[in-house]
């Protein structure tokens, strides 16, 4: 007689006395003779097998060893211009620039960088990157912010993208702190120029820790108005300790970057018309910013990672699996209100991220099964409320 | 390699679903897909493993087929042609009793008990097969058990 457990749960007894059990019943279960793999040979008549998976992270590497070579020679001749004092420039004319002779000062995202991926730019005290300095302007309209996608596999990440155009404007991530010297227009210091929406400029600025009115605000964001020698509007942030990207639609602005606790961040603000920016709302996410686009009154934010961190899926979180896919990776969804700054998050299972798109009014995950086939799941939008959907 | 994992595949499904038609209907797809896609196992010595997932999908879809069409299942009747535990005693009927208690447990728990008890997997393996975070997983194989062992000892309490 196999022992029997006490009244407290002990997981090991009680499995110790299950196979106690059933280890008999269990050796009187024979295999149908038809289940013999002899005789399940002829089901496979005419059945092909797939193809290897089609292996999304051997273009990522190769993007990104080849985005490395590209930096490292970005690198260089960043290097030699200043040490020349010349540029360049696209039509083969020739402008000066400042001679640094200390070192430079090299910034580090550190949520944006991982090996493998593309380096980050350096940029020197006193320099004014020529790309930075006019802005990473919006391009609404180009083929890469109509839905251009950004597969983020084993770890490695590229630059991410809007998703479809949605009803807001939404600009590049800009990753890199230029310096600027004093005089200009909110002073010298670290800034980050974000984009450009109608006649305004969208610039984050590094605030100095030993500022007592600043030190619990690292950064600020400032609007500048074209042709002005103002700031039009601005707003110190909480919680966020870099920002890459802004979205702007019926005057709220939302901000995504990272906080202290290397998760994605999303922040809106309202008040841009009225120059008194107040934000509505806040949310975090763990991973890598994939996609995300202004629709409608939300903002839409996908993140991709590995392995979610300890503690995350809870029943806010709301976790589904994609229960089919080969992927083992996670998607988190971010919905957030513009206006009150509610919103509701969805945890997908079994996404690398290669397939995921923000359309108008669903994301689409697309993920392989076991057979091969290619299948896509969906979350729908509902104000917040997002409604997972499994492949038909 | 099928065949020497073919019987532990049957059982899983067998207990999971509780009859031999399907059981044998779901090895029988987990044995067709398995090749279609057999390119997309990386580590040879994850084969059974990764059955085990490819076996425990077309379970949950024939589950979900179940509640759709509201079948019964019977699985004293499956294993062993066991009927009424008064008809029997000793081992047998005490395998009886974990068998209809088993029968009361949900698919999704027989699966879970199946792969962590009678397969031998642990919860962070069983975990993997299910596409399930591990805890989930530990909590419910706890949930079961506990299940298990109040049904069993309301009909044997003198074995309490």
């Amino acid at each position: 007689m196999a022992e029997r457990p006490d009244n407290d749960i002990n997981v090991g007894k009680e499995i110790k006395y299950l196979r106690g059990v059933l280890s008999q019943v269990d050796g009187e279960i024979d295999l149908p003779e038809k289940l013999r793999g002899r005789n399940m040979l002829h089901k496979l008549d005419g059945i092909e097998q797939s193809d290897p998976p089609k292996k999304f992270w051997t273009k990522s590497r190769f993007l990104s060893w080849e985005a490395v070579a590209v930096y490292a020679i970005a690198a260089a001749l960043t290097i030699l211009v200043v040490r020349t004092g010349v540029i360049n420039s696209v039509d083969g004319s020739k402008t000066n620039v400042p001679i640094v002779d200390t070192p430079g000062q090299v910034m580090v995202p550190d949520i944006y960088s991982t090996p493998g991926t593309e380096a980050p730019e350096t940029t020197e005290p006193g320099q004014t990157a020529p790309e930075q300095s006019g802005g990473d302007a919006v391009q609404p309209d180009s083929p890469e912010t109509q839905g251009g996608q950004n597969p983020v596999q084993d770890g490695s990440t590229t630059t991410p993208t809007p998703g479809t155009q949605g009803s807001g404007t939404a600009g590049k991530p800009v990753e890199n702190w230029t310096t600027t010297e004093p005089g200009g227009v909110g002073g010298g210091g670290e800034i980050k120029t974000l984009g450009e929406f109608e006649k305004y400029t969208f610039i984050i600025r590094k605030n100095d820790p030993n500022d007592p009115d600043k030190k619990d605000y690292p950064l600020t964001l400032e609007v500048v108005e074209e042709g002005k020698d103002e700031i039009y509007a601005q707003v110190d942030l909480t919680g966020m300790i870099d920002v890459t990207t802004f979205m702007i639609d019926e005057g709220y602005i939302t901000l995504i970057g990272k906080n202290d606790k290397d998760m994605t961040v999303v922040s809106t603000y309202k008040g841009f018309y009225t120059q008194d920016l107040a934000m509505t709302g806040q949310m975090a996410q763990p991973g890598l910013l994939l996609t995300y686009q202004m629709r409608n009154g939300y903002a839409y934010v996908v993140t991709n990672l590995k392995e979610v961190p300890y503690g995350w899926i809870t029943s806010d979180t709301n976790e589904v699996a994609i229960g089919d896919s080969t992927e083992s990776g996670y998607g988190v969804l971010t919905a957030m209100r513009n206006a009150t700054g509610e919103g509701e998050q969805i945890t997908i299972r079994g996404t690398n991220g290669g397939g995921i798109e923000l359309n108008s009014g669903h994301m689409v995950i697309e993920y392989e099964d076991y057979s091969g086939e290619e299948r896509r799941a969906k979350v729908t939008f509902r104000g917040t409320r997002l409604e997972y959907e499994d492949a038909k | 390699m099928y065949d020497m994992i073919a019987p532990d595949l049957y059982k899983v499904a067998l207990y999971t679903l509780g009859n031999t038609h399907d059981a044998e209907d779901v090895v029988s797809e987990t044995f067709i897909e398995a090749y279609k896609g057999i390119s997309k196992l990386r580590e040879a010595d994850k084969f059974k493993a990764w059955m085990m997932k490819i076996l425990s999908i077309r379970c949950k879809r024939k589950i979900a087929e179940y509640v759709k069409g509201k079948r019964e299942l019977d699985i004293e009747t499956v294993l062993g042609g066991l009927t009424d535990p008064s008809d029997v005693s000793g081992e047998v009927s005490e395998q009886v009793t974990v068998l209809a208690a088993m029968n009361r447990l949900s698919e999704q728990e027989r699966l879970i008990i199946q792969l962590a008890v009678m397969q031998g997997y642990t919860t962070r393996e069983v975990s993997e097969i299910l596409d399930s975070p591990h805890g989930t997983i530990s909590s419910k194989l706890h949930r079961a058990l506990a299940k298990l062992r109040r049904m069993i000892d309301l009909d044997i309490p003198s074995r309490k």
